[in-house]
């Protein structure tokens, strides 16, 4: 919470009105120029276009919603949003649940515990680019250490990246392994404030770890796994470009081409900038209405 | 008794398997690093290799170019000043001069940070074209050192907690706002600009997207670039030279989260994640 009153305000107005005003707006200059013209008119701007058909060589052309209902009749954008919708739910509560067990696991005393976190860190500092480089040669159908492991176990080997019923479960076990470090993170913030007397009374009563687990860490940490369940899907949906990108772009048939992707595609391939800028509005709208739930839980969970 | 020590041991051997797992794709990554070009596409695969190669790292470096670590360097040095310079100056205006109509601006900021980037790709991609800006340093840095949201709303939050009798004082003694902003306030943000730093740092260090847009002019690319193009199926690097390549981009990094992980980590946790 911030110290800042307002009784602060009104009293420091009394003095300096006017004088003030200039300070601020001096003090803001820079940022308010940078920031009006290249990300907050960029915004307006793409709502703006998303009415529009442009494809760079003729001016544009307004056209209403043409734009908005061309996106319900597109197969392919359509199947976009549900491959990033299938995406969340391959990777979300995977990422989740994973990151709560190792927050509960190193949540004690034990040997190494230091160089066990740094293990657990590792993925968060290097890009998704490279994370996506190194998941390839992992995955590499013919001299891939994944497939050597699966046929220790009688398993044939599979070409991950370059089926299109494996290639989107592929991606998401490389966004999994990146977010789990941020999600871990949050839970070891957590996981302090969860009071240490309940442990003892449980102990008392004979409960074992994993009941502990069960019965009183996961119900403590509630509101962490909520927003973190938020901020995976928002992660997840609007992070994935680079890793599709440099595994998959997009293929085998389509199958990973998410929304992100096939924008991606439609501005900068297909040049049909009104269009890409429609898709980007449903995203923006979606964004919103995951902004919404994270508000209107967030104060259910307060109140 | 006994059970309770098997149980423990489970426990912790979990807790290795799950690092082991998460640290694994590293290990890989090394081992293949540093293997004989000979021994790279061989299956089953080595885990020791016969010769350690360090030429792989040289042969990295030439692929990757002095130019490329260049131009990372530029880019995320250029997006965290001039981030820092702007969010701080803007931060302390919102957290302590009085005036209005700055609200206004603050909310902008605060919806700035709820719109994903990739939104406003196509019009910031125009604006530049319009500019003139397309291929230039100034085209590929400023839009990003534009996106300040999180910055002001960060360094906001923390100026807001100094306390006011600060500057009053300040004021009786006749200092103007620039004077209490730099001899009071800058100093007391030290410890936020390093988390801001940290967090701004590996974001831009690790950005892709913008770059691959505005950038066709090779002499231009970022470390990310290259690496996909390394990575891409068109590309004839072998794999052993591409991990190289992989290690020594992500080097600056891993070297200052290795020296500095639990601050790292404490600023991660601090700001609920950036994003």
């Amino acid at each position: 919470m911030s110290s800042t009153s307002e009784k602060y305000f009104t009293h420091m107005k009394k003095g300096f009105k006017n004088r003030d005003n200039w300070w601020a707006l001096l003090f803001h200059l820079p940022n308010l120029l940078l920031f009006s013209i290249f990300t907050f008119i960029p915004i307006v701007f793409a709502i703006v276009l998303s009415f529009y058909n442009w494809n760079v060589v003729e001016s544009p052309t307004f056209i209403g919603i043409d734009n908005f209902i061309k996106f319900f009749h597109d197969e392919r954008a359509v199947t976009g949003l549900k491959l990033n919708i299938l995406l969340i739910l391959y990777s979300v509560p995977t990422a989740v649940i994973i990151s709560f067990l190792m927050a509960v696991l190193i949540n004690r005393k034990m040997v190494g515990v230091n160089i066990l976190k740094t293990m657990y860190f590792f993925p968060i500092i290097i890009s998704l680019v490279s994370s996506a480089v190194i998941w390839k040669w992992i995955y590499s159908k013919n001299f891939g250490i994944l497939n050597y492991f699966l046929n220790l176990f009688g398993i044939p080997s599979v070409d991950w990246l370059g089926d299109d019923r494996t290639a989107l479960i592929a991606v998401a076990i490389v966004i999994i392994w990146k977010h789990i470090p941020a999600t871990l993170i949050i839970y070891m913030a957590a996981l302090q404030s969860v009071p240490k007397h309940l442990y003892e009374a449980a102990s008392l009563d004979g409960a074992s770890s994993w009941k502990k687990m069960i019965y009183i860490t996961w119900p403590m940490v509630s509101n962490a796994t909520l927003i973190l369940f938020i901020l995976n899907m928002i992660w997840t949906f609007f992070g994935s470009f680079d890793a599709i990108s440099v595994l998959t772009q997009g293929g085998p048939y389509g199958s990973t081409n998410i929304l992100i992707y096939y924008l991606y595609e439609k501005a900068f391939v297909e040049l049909q900038l009104g269009y890409a800028s429609a898709l980007g509005t449903v995203l923006i709208v979606i964004s919103l209405i995951i902004t919404w739930v994270q508000f209107s839980l967030n104060k259910r969970g307060e109140g | 008794m006994n059970l309770e020590w098997i149980k423990k041991k489970i426990v912790v051997l979990l807790a290795w398997l799950l690092g082991f797992a998460m640290f694994f794709p590293f290990i890989w990554l090394f081992i293949t690093s540093i293997k004989p070009s000979e021994e790279v596409y061989l299956f089953p695969p080595e885990f020791i290799p016969s010769t350690i190669e360090w030429v792989n790292y040289l042969l990295a470096w030439d692929e990757l170019g002095l130019q490329t670590f260049i131009n990372s360097t530029i880019f995320t040095s250029a997006v965290l000043i001039g981030q820092a310079i702007m969010c701080l100056l803007s931060g302390f205006a919102l957290a302590k001069i009085p005036s209005k109509g700055q609200k206004v601006f603050f909310i902008l900021l605060l919806i700035s940070m709820m719109v994903p980037n990739h939104v406003s790709l196509v019009p910031t991609f125009v604006i530049i074209k319009n500019l003139d800006w397309i291929n230039t340093y100034q085209g590929l840095i400023i839009p990003m050192m534009a996106q300040t949201g999180f910055g002001t709303f960060l360094f906001r939050q923390f100026l807001a907690e100094i306390p006011d009798e600060m500057v009053e004082s300040a004021k009786m003694d006749g200092a103007n706002w620039f004077r209490i902003f730099i001899s009071i306030f800058l100093p007391l943000s030290k410890p936020i600009v390093a988390t801001f730093s940290c967090l701004t740092f590996l974001t831009a260090w690790n950005m892709y997207l913008w770059p691959l847009v505005l950038t066709q002019d090779t002499d231009l690319w970022v470390l990310t670039l290259k690496l996909a193009e390394m990575g891409s199926e068109y590309s004839s690097a072998p794999w052993n030279v591409l991990m190289a390549a992989n290690l020594l981009a992500a080097l600056p990094v891993i070297i200052i989260f290795l020296s500095a992980q639990r601050f790292f980590v404490e600023s991660l946790a601090s700001t609920g994640m950036k994003n």
